[in-house]
């Protein structure tokens, strides 16, 4: 009897290792033509003005090459989670950051990492005052840069996760002007589809 | 020493001459867009800051060694902590690449590598100026002009239709000249005009990503 449970344990790795198949053959879920996109929650940092908030950060992406997309994103800021610190006029009421850019990939075939390069506008209301009494709303230029990873999981759907780093100045603050220097991370589950198939 | 450098530097022209490049994609007809960030450094103003902006540029090829730009910019910066400055540029350049006869920029082969493209650029602009008092935003001065501007730069094309391009360029305001005064101790800010020609000026520096989109014509 132990010499049968012994002869099914030493075949059972065999078995398993059976299983795997060629890396060629497995689906190819990335490539030109590829048309993604996501929502998910940004926990972010506004590291010039030690205050925390989460951001509301949507995309939709465009792959034009194996190693080449073209971009455009939205972060949205969600004022009733922020931890705020200092005084009002340096803290956003509104924050909205819109992106467009390139990106470029590298990885194997289904597990990709990127980043992303990306111009913008921020439009920010912020206080004028200490005592929240009037609110301006400015529109600045912005930088984005991000790096991150995705694994394209199946024909439709990819995990990802991002650092994103975004730089951008209010200047028409009465004191002086704020920065909204800021990490963030996103991550979650995207989807994705190519738009057109391989002859 | 000397037969050191003279090594590496046939190494480097080697590797040169060895790069491919899809010709068809810079010659004549190419429409390429492009956004692009940008750094305004040593501006006219007393105690401005550099600005920071952000633009975008459509490029349409008119050969193999002329390249025309169309360009916008946005771009925000403050004087101390008493004013703040917004500048709009929308303008064109021409774009000249001195080395396109090089044979790496000829050659296509099989496999691309990325390669520099060196070139030089010069072109016009009109320009729109607002100063505003950081205090009173309701006391501002403003102006209208004409701008030349010329610089360097070079594209690094990752792929036969991406490229990434730095170029740096000195913007010469053709029309009158805001002047601010701005006394520290009774806080008080004024804006004088001066009038005359190339009275300001501001070097921009700017970072792009470019993509190749259309062949306008010339396809065959």
């Amino acid at each position: 009897m132990g010499k049968k449970i012994i002869f099914v344990l030493l075949w059972i790795p065999c078995f398993a290792l059976g299983q795997t198949t060629n890396a060629d053959e497995r689906p190819l879920n990335f490539g030109p033509s590829l048309l993604k996109a996501s929502a998910t929650i940004a926990p972010t940092r506004f590291y010039k003005i030690y205050s925390s908030a989460a951001m509301l950060n949507g995309y939709l992406e465009y792959v034009l090459e194996d190693r080449i997309s073209v971009r455009g994103e939205v972060f949205q800021f969600m004022p009733n989670i922020a931890n705020l610190k200092f005084q009002a006029v340096n803290i956003p009421r509104n924050y909205t950051g819109i992106h467009a850019g390139f990106g470029y990939h590298i990885g194997k075939r289904n597990w990709k990492h990127s980043i992303h390069l990306e111009p913008g506008v921020s439009i920010t209301e912020i206080a004028q005052d200490n005592y929240n009494i009037s609110y301006k709303w400015s529109a600045n230029p912005a930088l984005l840069v991000k790096v991150g990873t995705c694994l394209y999981v199946s024909r439709f759907f990819d995990f990802f996760a991002e650092i994103n780093w975004s730089d951008s100045y209010v200047r028409n603050n009465p004191a002086t002007s704020v920065s909204m220097a800021q990490v963030g991370i996103s991550a979650g589950l995207g989807f994705h589809l190519l738009t057109k198939t391989k002859k | 020493m000397i037969r050191i450098g003279t090594f590496i530097c046939l190494l480097t022209l080697t590797g040169v001459f060895y790069a491919q490049n899809n010709d068809k994609l810079n010659s004549s007809g190419m429409l390429t867009i492009g956004i692009r960030s940008t750094l305004s450094a040593f501006n006219d103003q007393q105690n401005e800051m550099p600005g920071k902006g952000i633009g975008g540029h459509a490029r349409l090829r008119l050969s193999k060694k002329i390249n025309t730009d169309w360009f916008f910019d946005y771009i925000t910066s403050d004087i101390l902590n008493y004013a703040h400055r917004t500048d709009y540029h929308i303008g064109w350049s021409v774009l000249y690449y001195p080395l396109s006869e090089l044979k790496c920029y000829r050659i296509q082969q099989t496999k691309y590598k990325p390669l520099f493209r060196p070139y030089v650029v010069a072109g016009h602009c009109f320009d729109y100026s607002l100063i505003q008092d950081k205090a009173d935003i309701n006391h501002f001065a403003e102006r209208w002009s004409s701008a030349v501007q010329a610089g360097l730069g070079t594209h690094f094309e990752i792929t036969p239709r991406f490229d990434v391009s730095l170029t740096a360029q000195y913007m010469f305001h053709l029309g009158n000249h805001i002047h601010i005064d701005y006394d520290f101790d009774t806080q008080v800010l004024e804006f004088h005009e001066e009038k005359g020609a190339l009275q300001s000026g501001h070097l921009l520096i700017n970072l792009s990503l470019n993509y190749k989109i259309a062949k306008l014509w010339g396809r065959k």
